[in-house]
């Protein structure tokens, strides 16, 4: 029964794994191997009581061994066949045998690791699985440079939709409100980003400072959309979000022009046909464009060596290579 | 609240209004002047309000038709009436009919037309209904809105995938993502100066055309609404489900009738816009079926009167807000209106159906 | 005759069995009533009459049709039709529609005949108009309101209105749930002469749910108890009313029979839910 189900777990990420050896073959057994042996362990163990690390070992050990052996496959199957047939240059059969060997080991590694610290007890427990998560997510950047895979931005996009999905989850999942105007608040932020961080209105501010000015701007529009919609039933709360959606990318599109003339003044110069009475508040000689239009705010700041280096967090990403703190010295 | 202190909060209200309302184009002063320069162009855009506003209430009614029988915004409502432009836009190729074919030869493919496209809106609506809807009729109630959603972007797919058959259709261009031109059919014969008036206001026999027609429409679909046997069962249905059961009325045959007619309404809205505007693209049906809902909306959604009404209204601001405000707010001022009348009135105009439905 | 058997009827919410396991026969020409504290399972045996809940299991036959899970369009046109206790027009229908409505299932005409407004289309609408006044004028609404919304009626003229809508499907049996809950003594008195009125005029068969114990024995061939789901008690209304099980259900073991009437009285406008 165990057995039949550590098997039906695995092979769901097994079958994950070798698709990912086969397209990107090389050292990306070893990483796939480390990530999903982790998740495999997990699996395993997560929904069944474990007494004793051992227990969890024992269990783990098998989920990595089903996880490895696709691994393993598939690292063969690329190496000995796919590259040769695809045309591209062979390499060793030695090295080949390495890729499979070190993307099984890691992932029986990882697995039995995973499972073993299920079995402590509880505190214990928690705060060891939060310590391998928070392990695997520093040492990956690196992992990812070593062994040449480049997925960190693909990384970074799966982040950044995991955290719009949370969100998303927080009306619709937590309190019922369908809310289809949600990606309207992902464009409020990055304008918000956009304006305070890049050159086009001037302010260049950092980064780590927009970021939360930016969702505090978010939350903002949220409570004013909130509030008066609050009392709507579902789906007219959803049409109403559906039309906020509509409008705020309308809104960005065209705050291209802006030019404010105090109205009363205006009203005044038009009746009295003397134009130089209205008074102008903003955008006078040249309209104001505040947010670019069709194209864009571009390079909007980022979060990169410089503006790290400057707020002395750790790490983060430019673009797709990661750093640590002291070649960011080198960027200021 | 003091009647002062109302009168002052109207006053900053207003003044707030004028101060940024010209950045989404609302500059009172200039329209004032545009409209006291030239009276003909505030007459000749409430026509074209008029007239797209008869088109839009089409669509609306089959918001409102589908909300009111079974609770469902039918999201791919809109998507299925572009369906029934590009079903119209094949007949006129496959006729062969181009821009400014004598009216005479042009009768029977629009005819033709308009038979294909509501036939096709119409089954698809019945299929969407059998497949998309029924199975989640005990569902809670966001998946069947969920699902409309996805209906919705399938329609625009095929819409999409449509106008890229340009060696089955050349009259759909080059570009399957490009707005196609819809061949110039109606005469432009200007019925004001036929009569001897002369003014500076057009009013085409092409503008009389699509109005009559779109009128004859909703005449007829109030006539069958309120008269027929089928109507009445279809209002027993809106008012009190297990009533209308337990009178012998088969609510599955009504609500399928019910999605027949508003997809037929929908093709034939499609092919009167193709016929009034020249143009159609797959991308039309999503803000055109936000509009008509607004419209239902507006008028209260489940209110057949009111769905008509809100249609036209919505026109008539669409036309005016092109022409005074800015036409790339037009789609904001819309929606701003549909997010207000939710928040304050959401029962709309003529709604009291709705007390019953919350 | 035997009209309606049913046998074993059960009706399970989740946990909550809400009619167990109930056996009832109706011979036609009968007027049977169904009684039992609030939240027994009256209505909802009506609904898997009427088809409106599928029973989770036993059987139901209608002149010896096996109806079970039958939809209640179908059953309507079989001729089982029935009023609501929490009455349920089409409000914003005048009264006259409402009756018409009723004669739904018994149109000829189809969708296209109606559309052409062919002849027999239009004898036939003209033929329903008319017996929809004549049912108006039957129940004592008379057709001075038949343009009224439903909703303007008064209750006692909704409870009506719901009768004549019942008739004009043309039933075989009439399922009445708590038809004078709210009426007072006069209209009751009245809708008691009236059932009995419709029984011998048009050849109905009744059922009826009712609160008002002075009625039910009166006005019934047989009386029928349900108390938590469960049909506790049959027979005529003498025997009944001195079943010790009836009167412990009603109101606990030491109590004199007469006091059941008495009970109902006191008791407070029943509130229930329905669905
Ligand atoms: N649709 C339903 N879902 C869940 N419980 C129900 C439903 N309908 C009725 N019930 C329950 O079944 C029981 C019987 O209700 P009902 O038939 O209305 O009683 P009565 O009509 O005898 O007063 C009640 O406890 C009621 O709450
Ligand atoms: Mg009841």
């Amino acid at each position: 029964m165990n057995l039949v189900k550590t098997l039906r777990s695995s092979s769901i990420l097994g079958s994950i794994a070798a698709l990912t050896v086969l397209l990107f073959g090389g050292w990306s057994g070893a990483v796939i191997g480390w990530l999903l042996g982790t998740a495999a362990g997990y699996l395993a163990t997560h929904d069944r009581f474990v007494p004793t690390p051992k227990t969890g070992a024992q269990t783990g050990i098998q989920a990595g061994l089903a996880l490895g052996v696709w691994i393993m496959a598939a690292s063969l199957i690329e190496g000995l066949l796919l590259r040769p047939l695809s045309g591209r240059a062979a390499i060793p059969l030695g090295q080949t045998w390495l890729y499979a060997l070190v993307g099984f080991g890691l992932a029986v590694a990882s697995a039995t690791l995973m499972a073993a610290i299920q079995g402590l007890a509880n505190p214990r427990q928690r705060q060891a699985t939060l310590l391998t998560l928070a392990f695997i997510l520093i040492i990956f950047p690196f992992a990812d440079r070593l062994a040449q895979t480049g997925w960190i931005a693909t990384v970074i996009q799966i982040q950044i939709f995991a955290m719009l999905a949370l969100g998303l989850n927080i009306p619709v999942g937590y309190a019922g409100l369908l809310d289809l105007g949600y990606a309207a608040f992902f464009a409020i932020g990055a304008y918000t980003t956009g304006m305070l961080s890049s050159p086009h209105l001037g302010i260049e501010w950092n980064f780590w400072i927009v970021i939360w000015i930016a969702a505090g701007v978010a939350a903002i529009a949220g409570v004013i959309l909130g509030t008066p919609t609050l009392p709507l039933r579902g789906d007219y709360l959803a049409i109403v979000t559906l039309g906020f959606g509509e409008i705020i990318p309308i809104v960005f599109r065209n705050l291209t022009d802006i030019r404010i003339m105090e109205p009363i003044s205006s009203l005044l110069a038009t009746l009295f046909n003397r134009p130089e009475m209205a008074i102008c508040l903003l955008g006078c000689e040249e309209t104001f464009n505040l947010t670019n239009g069709e194209t864009g705010i571009n390079r909007s700041g980022d979060p990169g060596c410089r503006s790290l280096a400057a707020s002395a967090l750790i790490i983060t990403c430019r673009g797709t290579t990661w750093c640590w703190c002291w070649w960011c010295s080198r960027c200021l | 609240m003091k009647p002062w202190q109302k009168i002052v909060l109207y006053f900053v209200i207003a003044y707030f209004v004028l101060l940024l309302g010209p950045i989404a184009g609302f500059d009172l002063p200039r329209i004032v002047q545009d409209i006291i320069r030239s009276p003909s162009v505030l007459v000749t855009q409430l026509l074209v309000g008029l007239i797209n506003g008869a088109i839009i209430a089409i669509i609306a009614l089959g918001y409102t038709l589908v909300y009111g029988i079974i609770e469902l915004i039918n999201f791919a409502h809109g998507d299925l009436y572009m369906l029934g432009g590009f079903a119209a836009l094949t007949v006129m190729g496959a006729f062969g009919m181009q821009d400014g074919a004598p009216f005479v030869t042009a009768i029977i493919p629009m005819l033709v037309a308009l038979l294909v496209s509501a036939g096709l809106c119409a089954g698809l609506n019945v299929l969407t209904e059998r497949y998309a809807y029924r199975p989640l009729r005990n569902a809670p109630r966001l998946a069947p809105l969920i699902s409309a959603i996805g209906v919705s972007f399938i329609f625009q797919n095929l819409g999409l995938f449509w106008g890229g058959l340009k060696s089955f259709i050349p009259i759909m261009g080059n570009t399957a993502a490009a707005p196609k031109s819809f061949p110039d059919l109606l005469p432009r014969i200007d019925l004001l100066e036929a009569m001897g008036i002369q003014t500076k206001v057009d009013f085409t026999l092409k503008d009389l055309i699509v109005l009559v027609v779109a009128v004859s429409l909703m005449v007829g679909l109030n006539l069958f609404i309120q008269r027929t046997p089928a109507g009445k069962a279809m209002r027993a249905v809106a008012q009190n489900r297990d009533a209308a059961k337990i009178v012998g009325i088969d609510v599955d045959q009504v609500i399928v009738m019910t999605f027949l007619i508003g997809g037929a309404l929908a093709g034939s809205a499609g092919l009167l816009v193709g016929l009034y505007n020249n143009t159609i693209v797959f991308t039309m049906g999503f803000t055109a079926g936000l509009r008509a809902f607004t419209a239902a909306v507006l008028g209260g959604i489940g209110n057949i009167t009111g769905a008509m009404l809100g249609g036209v209204l919505i026109g008539l601001l669409s036309a005016l807000s092109d022409q005074y405000l800015s036409s790339r707010w037009t789609d904001a001022w819309v929606f701003g209106v549909l997010v207000l009348i939710l928040v304050f009135r959401p029962s709309g105009l003529l709604g009291e159906n709705l007390q019953e439905k919350v | 005759m035997l009209l309606l058997d049913a046998q074993q009827l059960t009706m399970r919410f989740g946990g909550l069995v809400a009619v167990n396991a109930v056996d009832l026969t109706l011979e036609t020409g009968m007027i049977a009533s169904l009684i039992g504290p609030n939240g027994a399972g009256k209505t909802t045996f009506f609904n898997m009459l009427t088809g409106l809940y599928v029973p989770t299991s036993g059987r139901l036959f209608f002149q010896n049709r096996d109806i079970t899970g039958t939809l209640p369009h179908r059953l309507t046109r079989y001729g089982i039709v029935r009023t609501f206790q929490n009455i349920r027009l089409f409000n914003n229908m005048t009264v006259l529609e409402n009756v018409l409505v009723g004669r739904h299932c018994r149109l000829e005409t189809g969708l296209i005949g109606t559309l052409l407004r062919s002849k027999a289309a239009r004898r036939e609408e003209a033929e329903a108009q008319r017996n929809a006044l004549n049912l108006l004028d039957y129940v004592g609404l008379g057709t001075a309101k038949a343009h009224d919304f439903a909703k303007n009626l008064s209750y006692g003229d909704q409870r009506r209105l719901e009768i004549a809508r019942a008739l004009a499907s043309e039933p075989k049996l009439l399922l009445l749930d708590e038809p004078t809950a709210g009426m007072n003594p006069n209209e009751t008195a009245d809708l008691t002469r009236f059932i009995y009125r419709i029984r011998d005029e048009l050849n109905l068969t009744i059922l009826l749910i009712e609160h008002d114990v002075k009625l039910v024995m009166g006005i019934s061939d047989r009386v029928s108890v349900m108390e938590y789901g469960a049909k506790i008690a049959e027979g005529t209304p003498a025997a009944v009313r001195s079943d010790p099980r009836v009167i412990e259900a009603y109101l606990g073991k030491e109590d004199a029979p007469e006091e059941i009437e008495h009970h109902r009285e006191k008791s407070a406008v029943p509130i229930e839910r329905e669905e």
